[in-house]
């Protein structure tokens, strides 16, 4: 707790002297390969790699210095079907990231939240139940799950306007039972110092 | 209560919908550890110890559904208790009724796996394992029921472990809230698979459903710290670091004057 608070004091103190200083709105589109490894896919065994998921976030970057940048970042994924149509899923996160740059690479790390919504159509289904067939509910409501992600990535500026970036959001990651890793990369256009 | 949750895993066709769930009121655990225990002395027929059977148990609850990144429910390997013969012997359902539950196999508390030898529960020896929760107050189930398919000419005993592991972790899908999905690759499809590895994109999208994460909380502002989420101090961290960078967002500059 006493940690905490000393965190927290710092955080306040270096608010209110550090953000004098320029930012950078940017705009990223990528893809994102979710929970790599984790999901059966096939009758063989065979687990997922990576699949078409476009996501599209916005950042804007606060130079503290000319080498350390704090990059808030709203995003989401394309709203998708599940692994069957009648499943709608989309996920959205707020992250907080830092980054750490070089003369053409940069550091990445950050946490935030990531939501995923998932949804369905209501009604019944007629399925299978191994002697017969019998009615199942399908969902309805729209449910929202709520994880704690960390942010590992790099960055590469190819020039002032463009980047690229590869990264990693870790679900759990103090927990080995359910942690679970998905695997990003984006282009991103920096719009400067529009605000 | 019309029960839609027996349950059993044989093989057939497919057909094209989404995860299910067992019944139209979406009854869920209250809890978010759920134990697993095992009836001991029942599993005359399938060659296996209950210290067996409750291992395979424990690769059951490890190896699938404990492993979904976005639900909050665990189950844990429990313990072999002893419980009445009826749990052996009886049926599942009551006769002549749309399988409401038999009251003398109620289960207390989470979830129970019994071996179980009464014909009216397997109809065919192909039909591995029945499962019904089987003790429900309005939405929340206290207690779920598995019974596995002891008679001489069950076909559980001659699946591999790890093929035994993944029906079980079947059934415990079916205990928690979930009806059968019809994606040959998830662990809900109603037929067994001899390489069923891990779940499909479908089982981590039903537990998710019936039971989403919320980190780093897990109500609107409330902490339980009698043994529910422990609060999270990189949530809290995150969370002041995002109020300082709004703030400094929207914080009015000074318009700079072209000269």
């Amino acid at each position: 707790m006493k940690k905490l608070k000393y965190l927290i004091f710092l955080l306040l103190i270096s608010s209110s002297s550090v953000f004098a200083v320029t930012t950078d709105l940017n705009v990223s589109l990528g893809n994102l390969c979710e929970y790599v490894g984790k999901i059966q896919t096939d009758e063989d065994g065979g687990k997922n790699f990576c699949s078409f998921l476009p996501s599209l976030s916005g950042n804007l970057d606060f130079f503290i210095t000319p080498e350390f940048v704090l990059s808030p970042q709203l995003g989401a994924t394309l709203p998708k079907s599940g692994r069957d149509e009648n499943i709608k899923r989309m996920t959205m996160y707020a992250l907080l990231n830092s980054k750490y740059k070089t003369s053409y690479v940069n550091l990445i790390g950050g946490a935030g939240l990531y939501l995923t919504r998932i949804s369905g159509p209501g009604g019944e289904a007629l399925l299978n139940n191994g002697n017969g067939t019998d009615s199942f509910p399908l969902p309805k409501d729209a449910v929202y799950t709520r994880n704690f992600i960390v942010n590992l990535g790099l960055g590469f500026d190819f020039n002032k306007e463009w980047s690229a970036e590869l990264y990693t959001y870790v679900f759990n990651a103090l927990k080995s039972e359910d942690r679970a890793f998905s695997l990003g990369f984006s282009a991103t256009y920096h719009f400067g110092e529009v605000l | 209560m019309k029960f839609l949750a027996i349950v059993f895993s044989i093989l057939l066709s497919t057909q094209s919908e989404a995860f299910t769930m067992n019944n139209s009121a979406k009854i869920v655990f209250a809890k978010d550890e759920v134990a697993v225990n095992v009836a001991g002395g029942f599993c005359t027929n399938l060659g296996i110890t209950d210290e067996e059977l409750l291992s395979i148990v424990g690769t059951a609850v490890d190896n699938f559904w404990n492993k979904s990144p976005t639900s909050r429910l665990k189950l844990r390997k429990g313990a072999v208790v002893n419980v009445a013969t009826d749990f052996h012997t009886g049926t599942i359902c009551m006769p002549s009724t749309n399988c409401e539950p038999n009251p003398d196999l109620s289960v207390a508390s989470d979830i129970l796996i019994s071996c179980n030898n009464n014909a009216a529960n397997f109809s065919s020896s192909a039909i591995l394992a029945v499962t019904i929760p089987n003790n429900i107050s309005g939405t929340t189930i206290l207690g779920s029921l598995v019974l596995i398919n002891d008679q001489a000419s069950n076909q559980f005993d001659t699946k591999a472990r790890n093929e035994q592991a993944a029906i079980i972790a079947h059934e415990l899908g079916h205990a928690f809230g979930l009806g059968h999905s019809p994606v040959q690759d998830s662990l809900m499809y109603y037929a067994t698979m001899s390489k069923r590895m891990a779940l499909g994109r479908d089982d981590i999208d039903g537990i998710s459903y019936l039971y989403p994460k919320q980190q780093p909380f897990s109500g609107c502002g409330t902490i339980d710290l009698n043994g529910g989420d422990k609060p999270n101090w990189w949530g809290g961290l995150f969370i002041g670091f995002s109020i300082i960078a709004l703030a400094e967002l929207f914080r009015k500059k000074p318009k700079s004057k072209l000269v």
